[in-house]
């Protein structure tokens, strides 16, 4: 589909490389579609530039929507705006390069950023753990990298599209799920347990920084070398710092190694350690642990709203349909396992 | 009455078809596809296989945790379908965890487990791996 879209646009995107790479002539040799989400579609570029800085052969990635997203993540141009704000942050993200809001030239927005590349894959990259290097090296690295997220906070001209800062994260979460829930119109009571759960037992609101919010084993990409790029980054927010550290350590983002607890790679203690090393922030346990009953949660709505897109007329995806079907049960499982009656009495 | 094979036995089939003979002569990057059929093709024969008794079991144990709390199905209900009562329970039960009113309670954490175990039994039995199996 991209390459039919490609053939179309070739022209038109020549020129906009050109101009934004102040080159007099650009040429596209090749254009394949590279495995992306369910949401966003990724193209690599294969881009000779005539002059300018750029000269010669480059590989990009140009990041635009797939057919049809979820409306919860942001658009491509503030994705783009993120990631500057996470490149001048220092984190490892692919350099991002140019956004185009003109539609006249593919249809719809999209950014060109710098390709990295490596393994991206969830499953792979638990599988082969000689992936990357040493996985405890890796853990602590990423948990150096999230600190570098969470180091920048509000407010933030240049971020000014995002919600703003939550006044009590945990609650707004709860709320937010329950619209969700409300919008889907379906009943599922085991959610309904996790989500009054998580109302009950919220902690006191705490600090709040700039959240990934979607940092997890199958979004960073690993080459030989180790760490390439931290990727996927449309579900950022402002967020409490413990939520991303939950959602990376979740039991349903380990990909089977369930005795890795930092995502199916390491133990939690080199991510950890990495983590506070490099935010001198200390990890809570205790909100961690409420965290990872709220990311179960928000996997098994992002899972039903994926389920649902099949059914509505949207989108014919077998994969998304099983997504619908295969997860929320699984997820629903683990918040029941984490949410005892015994659990209730602390509250 | 259907002839046999039934429908479910004919999915199992085809999914064996699938996986032992069509997925090796596949391309590495068209298996994946291939996958996601034959794990739609086990749910769908375990779906046909349990015919009704997981809904009727559900929607049994809902009635039955209304009833002991003195509230009993009103008259009149005897024409609601077993998909109608099940939704109105469900959607009641919902309502109820939400505003509070079934905080911590054993019986409805276990009945909440029940019927996630018969969810998971046709749609993703690995969760409950072994220990689980004759619950």
């Amino acid at each position: 589909m991209p390459e039919q879209r490609f053939a179309a646009a070739k022209p038109a995107l020549e020129a906009f490389l050109a101009q934004r790479a102040g080159a007099a002539r650009a040429r596209l040799s090749e254009c394949r579609a590279l495995s992306g989400g369910a949401i966003q579609e990724n193209w690599l570029l294969e881009v000779d530039f005539l002059d300018g800085p750029f000269a010669g052969h480059n590989e990009l990635v140009l990041r635009t929507n797939s057919p049809s997203g979820v409306a919860v993540s942001l658009s491509r141009a503030e994705e783009f705006a993120v990631l500057r704000v996470a490149w001048q942050a220092g984190v490892t993200v692919p350099e991002p390069l140019w956004l185009c809001t003109d539609d006249a030239v593919l249809g719809q927005p999209f950014y060109i950023m710098r390709r990295v590349e490596g393994v991206a894959l969830g499953r792979r990259i638990v599988k082969e753990s000689s992936l990357g290097g040493d996985r405890d090296a890796l853990a602590e690295r990423l948990g150096r990298e999230l600190a570098k997220i969470h180091a920048v906070v509000p407010p933030r001209g240049e971020l000014d599209f995002l919600d703003p800062p939550p006044a009590d994260a945990a609650r707004d979460a709860v709320t937010r799920y329950r619209k969700l829930l409300d919008m889907l119109n379906i009943a599922r009571p085991a959610l309904e347990w996790g989500l009054r759960w998580c109302e009950v037992h919220a902690p006191p609101p705490g600090e709040i920084v700039l959240g990934h919010q979607d940092f997890r084993t199958g979004n960073y990409m690993l080459g030989e070398g180790g760490l390439t790029g931290i990727l996927d980054w449309e579900f950022c927010a402002w967020a409490e710092p413990m939520s991303d550290i939950a959602w990376f350590c979740a039991k349903c983002w380990r990909f089977g190694r369930e005795d890795l607890e930092a995502g199916g790679i390491a133990p939690r203690a080199p991510f950890y350690k990495g983590y506070e090393a490099a935010s001198g922030r200390r990890i809570d346990p205790h909100r961690v642990a409420y965290w990872e009953v709220m990311a179960h949660i928000r996997w098994a709505v992002i899972a039903l709203q994926q389920g649902e897109r099949t059914l509505s007329g949207g989108e014919a995806s077998l994969d998304l349909a099983l997504t619908g079907r295969v997860f929320p049960p699984a997820l629903e499982y683990e918040i029941l396992n984490m949410t005892p009656p015994g659990a209730w009495e602390a509250a | 009455m259907r002839d046999r094979p039934d429908g479910a036995a004919l999915l199992r089939l085809a999914r064996a078809v699938l996986l032992n003979d069509v997925l090796e002569a596949l391309p590495e990057d068209s298996r994946y596809a291939v996958r996601l059929v034959a794990n739609a093709a086990a749910i769908a024969a375990r779906e046909l296989a349990a015919g009704d008794a997981p809904l009727s079991a559900e929607r049994d144990e809902l009635a039955a945790l209304f009833q002991e709390e003195g509230i009993h199905l009103a008259a009149g209900r005897a024409t609601e379908t077993l998909h109608e009562s099940l939704q109105r329970l469900t959607w009641r039960l919902a309502a109820e965890i939400r505003a509070g009113g079934r905080d911590g309670d054993a019986q409805v954490h276990a009945l909440l487990r029940g019927s996630v175990t018969r969810r998971l039994r046709e749609s993703n039995p690995r969760v409950l791996g072994t220990a689980d199996e004759g619950a």
